[in-house]
């Protein structure tokens, strides 16, 4: 009996085709046809060409078996183009590692030869079957890494995507719709139009037979197939501190509805200069905290890290990144950065780490309307613990954006030094998540305790400066000696 | 930076909030409630600088809070805190000579604190009025942040019809 699989797969659309010379089953199968023609005997639903005996592949159509991945994608045209789009995404990877996809329907195909071999030569399953991208690789990866240059390696930060798409594919599922479902006619009905996915094509093909096949598979005999093939390399890490000496200056940018409302940011200070050096779509700006936009940044700085993403050259020198900090350094003196490297994305992780733990240190002008002498501040501070545990409820200015809740957080280090009668330096190192503002005028009553409590009178906030971050990380560079001698002159001057 | 002596710094009020009056809240004669709204639309409620608890020291007997924020409220956004209507009671102030005052939401807008140190202490009505006594926190949602302002009088026009009463 002449089915449409032996039409199908015994039509020499493709003598050549890996898969068939690789499956002993097929072999076997084929040698033993070797003399039958095909008929052309009316067929259920296919219209399938015979084709002369001496070509391997039509030009019109492609290998049924494998839709030509393991033929025109095998050839050193292809290898080219995937070396061009690889070179062009990253210059200098180090190695690579290759991620194909695959259109559906193969699903399909392999599951139908899988049980037209059953019935016609000897128990076959999954495994006794090769598999297009096992073969792809086989094929390819040898010498591609020799047209690269360079090492495949399964974990490489580097990735190559090849996807390859066919025609037919939606077509070919949906001979396999009256299947889905099949128990549930509501749900069928309310997913009529419901794409396939993987796990929905391999769970109906689990319980189809192989007349299922014949009587309901419809192959789409001229599909085309096409593939895209893009690369990827992993991000590149640049992490560095920076001081922000100006009042007026945020750390994001600011646009609302896509009109910029501040000329610019920290973030951007910091990394377009950057940019320039590690080319790539985008970055992402990631600090250990922020200030806000009315507050300085003094002392060694907020530790920060860019992540370049889709870069194109991913090796650089330390000198570089020196070059780069001394341009960020000489356009702008509302910011400056030092020990700017490149880092691991391992050590990038470092800069989130134990967020509830690191302290910061600040500076605080304050005034009050009830005259204090140095005697008193000393005296009413002293009098509170040390540490000072305080309790604050998200602080009004940013309920809007935070969770409401009452924070515990721990004060050490509280000390003053009186200006005049009315005003005063406070000095104070906070636990990370701390709200000095907050913590100086009390937020209604709502952050306690707080500074004029301890005083016992009314006090308020005039400048706040961020002394220190205290986090070890990004490691200090070596050539910065001279360079907390400029710390000192910075910080008095406000640069 | 040259500190003068007593220099008038603007307070926290005035550099985070407008002030924004409700008068006769709950039909109640002078019983007016100060929005404080703050630029993030956060408005934070507070007994009138005018009201007679304030101005005319009126001995409070007590406090009794009439609502209380929804506990199952989370995250940012405070899911599950109640919207309220400007008519919602929040507190009944019991004041000497059966002097009783009303207190209602005067927004729309998500309740997501109320201030219970005023009914463990009622004197910071009077003494902290425009700090540790404030009543309730709101927030709006952005549309009724705007539309509140038009039922609510500006500080201008408040201080202007209580000359004339």
């Amino acid at each position: 009996m002449v089915t449409n699989a032996y039409r199908l797969f015994l039509n020499r659309l493709c003598q050549s085709c890996p898969l068939k010379t690789q499956c002993a089953l097929f072999n076997k199968f084929a040698e033993d046809q070797e003399r039958i023609s095909l008929e052309s005997t009316s067929l259920n639903h296919s219209d399938i060409q015979t084709i002369d005996n001496n070509l391997n592949v039509s030009s019109l159509q492609h290998c049924f078996l494998c839709i030509d991945i393991l033929h025109r994608y095998t050839s050193d045209e292809f290898m080219q183009q995937i070396k061009q789009t690889a070179q062009t995404a990253t210059s200098d990877f180090q190695s690579f590692c290759v991620n194909l996809s695959l259109p559906l329907n193969l699903l399909i195909r392999h599951a139908y030869l899988t049980k037209f071999l059953t019935n016609f030569v000897g128990e076959c399953n999954e495994k006794d079957l090769p598999i297009i991208k096992d073969q792809w690789r086989n094929l390819m990866i040898d010498r591609l890494e020799e047209v690269l240059h360079r090492p495949y390696q399964i974990d490489s930060p580097f990735e190559i995507n090849i996807t390859f798409d066919f025609s037919g594919e939606k077509e070919e599922l949906e001979s396999l719709r009256r299947f889905r479902y099949a128990d549930n006619p509501k749900l069928a009905k309310s997913n009529a139009n419901e794409g396939f996915t993987r796990q929905a094509v391999t769970t109906i093909l689990n319980d189809l037979t192989f007349e299922d096949f014949e009587q309901y598979y419809k192959p789409a005999i001229n599909g085309k197939t096409t593939c895209t093939i893009s690369a990827l390399h992993d991000s590149v890490y640049v992490a560095g501190r920076y001081n922000k000496y100006s009042r007026t200056l945020s750390q994001t940018p600011w646009v609302i509805d896509g009109i910029r409302k501040a000329e610019t940011s920290v973030e951007e200070l910091i990394a377009l200069p950057i940019s320039k050096l590690v080319n790539a779509k985008d970055y992402v700006f990631l600090s250990s905290g922020r200030e806000d936009v009315d507050v300085r940044t003094l002392g060694r700085g907020r530790p920060f890290v860019i992540e370049f993403r889709h870069p194109s050259r991913i090796l650089y020198l330390p000198e570089e990144f020196v070059t780069a900090q001394h341009d960020i350094n000489t356009l702008t003196k509302d910011v400056r950065v030092r020990d700017l490297q490149q880092v691991t994305k391992e050590e990038s992780n470092q800069i989130k780490e134990g967020e509830e733990e690191k302290t910061k240190c600040y500076e605080a002008l304050c005034y009050t309307e009830t005259q204090i002498d140095q005697t008193e501040l000393d005296q009413r501070l002293a009098s509170v613990p040390n540490p000072i545990v305080i309790e604050q409820k998200t602080p009004i200015r940013v309920l809007h954006r935070r969770t409401v809740m009452t924070r515990q957080r721990s004060i050490t280090e509280l000390s003053a030094t009186v200006i005049d009668p009315y005003h005063f330096r406070l000095l104070l190192t906070t636990q990370a998540g701390t709200y000095v503002k907050e913590f100086v005028h009390g937020d209604f009553g709502r952050t306690k305790p707080n500074l004029t409590m301890i005083l016992d009178r009314f006090v308020d906030i005039l400048e706040l400066d961020v002394l220190a971050v205290n986090i070890d990380f990004p490691p200090s560079l070596k050539n910065e000696t001279d360079e907390n001698e400029k710390d000192i002159l910075c910080d008095m001057n406000g640069k | 930076m040259s500190l003068a002596k007593r220099i008038k710094y603007p307070s926290v009020i005035e550099r985070y909030y407008t002030k924004y009056y409700c008068k006769n809240v709950h039909n109640e004669l002078n019983n007016d409630t100060l929005v404080l709204v703050h630029s993030n639309r956060i408005c934070v409620l507070m007994l009138s600088e005018r009201h007679p608890i304030i101005e005319k020291s009126l001995k409070i007997d007590s406090i009794e809070s009439l609502a209380s924020v929804n506990l199952s409220m989370s995250g940012k956004s405070k899911r599950g805190a109640d919207y309220v209507q400007p008519n919602k009671l929040l507190y009944r102030i019991k004041c000497e000579n059966n002097q009783n005052f009303t207190i209602c939401a005067s927004i729309k807008g998500r309740l997501v604190e109320v201030n219970d140190e005023i009914i463990k202490t009622p004197s910071l009505l009077q003494q902290k009025a425009q700090g540790e006594g404030y009543l309730a926190i709101f927030i709006p949602s952005l549309k009724d942040g705007e539309n509140n302002l038009n039922s609510l009088m500006t500080e201008q026009d408040y201080n202007v019809s209580k000359q004339s009463s």
